[in-house]
């Protein structure tokens, strides 16, 4: 039963609250003398209560020594402070070991004149270790964000960009050994020579991480400047090692340069030590290139011969890194399944190609090594007019999503008695009903609100649709940002956008709607 | 109208721990909620497998997509252990060129 006192007790209520409380409570007189101290007060401060009363706060808590330098401090002060005042400090123990306080005085005033103050504190060690620890959080966060932002921009440093070239659609993808290291030991290059030709460079550097790509790099540089010397390709690879030997003794890489001719096809590939590269027809019949030679570094390195190919309309070159047929650890199976791979995905836009051999290749293996894919596809118009080119489409329909359907297979049949490829045909048709779902989203109730529209134009298709609406609804993420697999909508764009050449949005030359355009060239004989 | 080209479809055949559910014809906006639909019919999957046969799906656009990975995603969710059943090239070149295979592999 708990024993309960009268409120009007005031003395043994503070006495008890003051017993109980956490937090060391003093009472100091003008100068500075401790009158009263909790059991808190004298748990904190490891001195029994007969000790601390009478003796000075300053004293006690920064020690006599201290208090003889009359250097300011809170605690010395606080009988002068008007007002409640906070600070940190750190308070002695007996044994000379010293611990974080948070520190309030706040002044006794009797009968207007001040008598003395109530001092309370609390050991912040905890606070104190969480401040730190936090802090370390936050600068080894800076420092993993920077070192991030560094890789990030070596990275950058080290890809060339996609150079713009006619006739020809060129991708890649890379898929670092170490995610946190995003370079290493892979690298290519992809360069227009001075004549229209294209330059392109695989290059697999014994080795991993950042010092692998400062090798690959200098193999890069090395090669291009014999390529801009004119070098002839047979000679590549067996100048860049007599060139490197000196300085980098301990490098060895295997590699494989390609160079392709635009207006003609043709393409010469010159390899040491790489894996055979791949040459895909749109039908899917898949050619392996050796192109043999010993690799940079190794005794007689070089190239043995050049190989001298033409690359037909649709056919797709295929360059990459070991990594990409050893993930299984099975050269010649993993090899087999890139063919079979590569067969399979002939016809798919170069753009995303890349990234799905990796992704496909690596699908559920244990992998250590860099993997890097490249792709170059030949884009011309097909030479012969088997049949003759229809006038232009157009449909108009409402804004109500039955009329998706149906604008779609009136789109097939106009495209089906176009001298075109199925591929185009397929891609097309899926260009066209994400254009007509898009305008029925966007476009008024009224009756015919929306149009689909297709024509030719030179070797082009074009695809169009118009409603009366503001504009193409859902994120503009573009083509390179693959959407989330999980995501419940906004792949229309995306996927417009990976199987066109081009997409505008603009404004009906009314202002009262928009038009969606895509085309895509080299899909009409010429 | 050839098969490419016919109305959508969906049927479901519940058999033990096996359902098999059958789609058929084109998936887009226009018959994504009759998609999600017949899917949410297909009710308790704990445990069972699902084996989704896209074979006569003869068109799929990126709504019909969306609308397929809700689907599966919610038979997932549900304990369900989903496998897609003979997607046709489209359909497979769709789910690669969108990312959607690395969370319903197809082949």
């Amino acid at each position: 039963v708990p024993h309960r006192r009268k409120a009007t007790d005031v003395a043994s209520w503070s006495e008890l609250v003051l017993a109980a409380t956490q937090e060391g409570v003093c009472g100091v007189d003008v100068d500075g003398v401790i009158t009263f101290a909790n059991p808190a007060a004298a748990r904190l401060l490891e001195r029994p209560l007969e000790q601390l009363v009478g003796a000075g706060l300053h004293d006690v808590v920064h020690g006599a020594a201290a208090s003889e330098q009359g250097v300011p401090c809170p605690v010395a002060e606080c009988v002068r402070h008007e007002a409640t005042h906070r600070s940190e400090d750190m308070f002695l123990r007996p044994d000379g070991s010293s611990f974080p306080v948070d520190f309030t005085s706040t002044p006794i005033v009797d009968d207007g004149n001040r008598v003395g103050a109530v001092v309370t504190f609390r050991d912040a060690t905890e606070h104190h270790r969480a401040l730190e620890y936090y802090g370390q959080v936050v600068r080894l966060t800076a420092r993993e964000a920077a070192q991030r932002e560094v890789v990030h921009q070596l990275q950058e440093a080290v890809r060339p960009p996609i150079p713009v070239v006619a006739g020809v659609d060129l991708a890649v993808h890379y898929l670092p050994a170490d995610p946190s290291l995003p370079t290493g030991g892979d690298l290519y290059d992809w360069q227009v020579l001075p004549g229209g030709d294209l330059h392109l460079a695989v290059i697999d550097v014994l080795g991993k991480g950042v010092p692998a790509t400062k090798d690959a790099l200098t193999v890069v540089h090395a090669l291009r400047l014999l390529v801009l010397e004119g070098w002839p390709m047979d000679r590549l690879v067996g100048r860049a090692d007599e060139l490197l030997r000196a300085h980098n003794p301990d490098l060895v890489a295997t590699v494989v340069v390609a160079r392709y001719s635009p207006s003609t096809g043709r393409l010469l590939l010159a390899g040491a030590g790489h894996p055979p590269a791949l040459i895909v027809s749109p039908e899917g019949s898949v050619r392996e290139m050796s192109a043999p030679g010993v690799a940079l570094g190794w005794p007689e390195a070089g190239s043995f011969e050049v190989v001298d190919v033409t690359l037909d309309r649709g056919d797709t070159l295929i360059l990459y890194t070991d990594g990409l047929v050893e993930a299984r650890r099975d050269i010649v199976q993993g090899l087999s399944d890139l063919t079979e791979l590569a067969a399979r995905t002939a016809t798919y836009p170069v753009r995303h190609l890349p990234r799905i051999l990796v992704e496909r290749a690596l699908a559920g293996a244990d992998r250590s090594d860099d993997t890097l894919a490249l792709a170059l596809r030949r884009r011309v118009p097909p030479v012969e007019a088997g049949q003759k080119a229809l006038g232009p489409f157009e449909h108009r329909f409402s804004a109500l999503l039955a009329a998706i359907p149906v604008a779609r297979h009136l789109f097939g049949a106009w495209l089906r008695h176009q001298p075109i490829d199925e591929t185009d045909r397929e891609d097309m048709l899926v260009v066209a009903s994400e254009l007509c779902t898009n305008a029925v989203r966007a476009a008024s109730p009224a009756a015919r609100a929306c149009a689909l529209r297709a024509w030719r134009d030179g070797d082009a298709l074009v695809v169009e649709a118009e409603d009366d609406g503001p504009g193409f609804g859902g994120p503009a993420s573009g083509p390179d940002q693959l959407p989330e697999p999980m995501q419940t909508s906004g792949r229309g764009l995306f996927l417009v956008q990976s199987l066109v050449d081009e997409f505008t949005v603009a404004a009906r030359s009314d202002g009262g709607g928009a038009i969606v355009r895509c085309v895509k060239h080299e899909v009409f004989p010429r | 109208v050839t098969d490419s080209t016919e109305s959508f479809g969906c049927e479901v055949h519940s058999e033990g721990a096996r359902v098999s559910v059958v789609l058929r014809g084109e998936i887009d906006a226009y018959s994504a909620d009759r998609l999600r639909s017949g899917i949410a019919s297909v009710g308790d999957v704990g445990g069972r497998h699902v084996v989704v046969d896209v074979s006569r799906v003869g068109f799929v656009d990126s709504s019909g997509l969306s609308a397929l990975v809700t689907s599966l995603g919610s038979l997932r969710d549900a304990g369900g252990v989903v496998s897609l059943s003979s997607p046709t090239r489209q359909l497979v070149k769709l789910f690669e060129i969108t990312g959607v295979s690395r969370l319903f592999p197809v082949e």
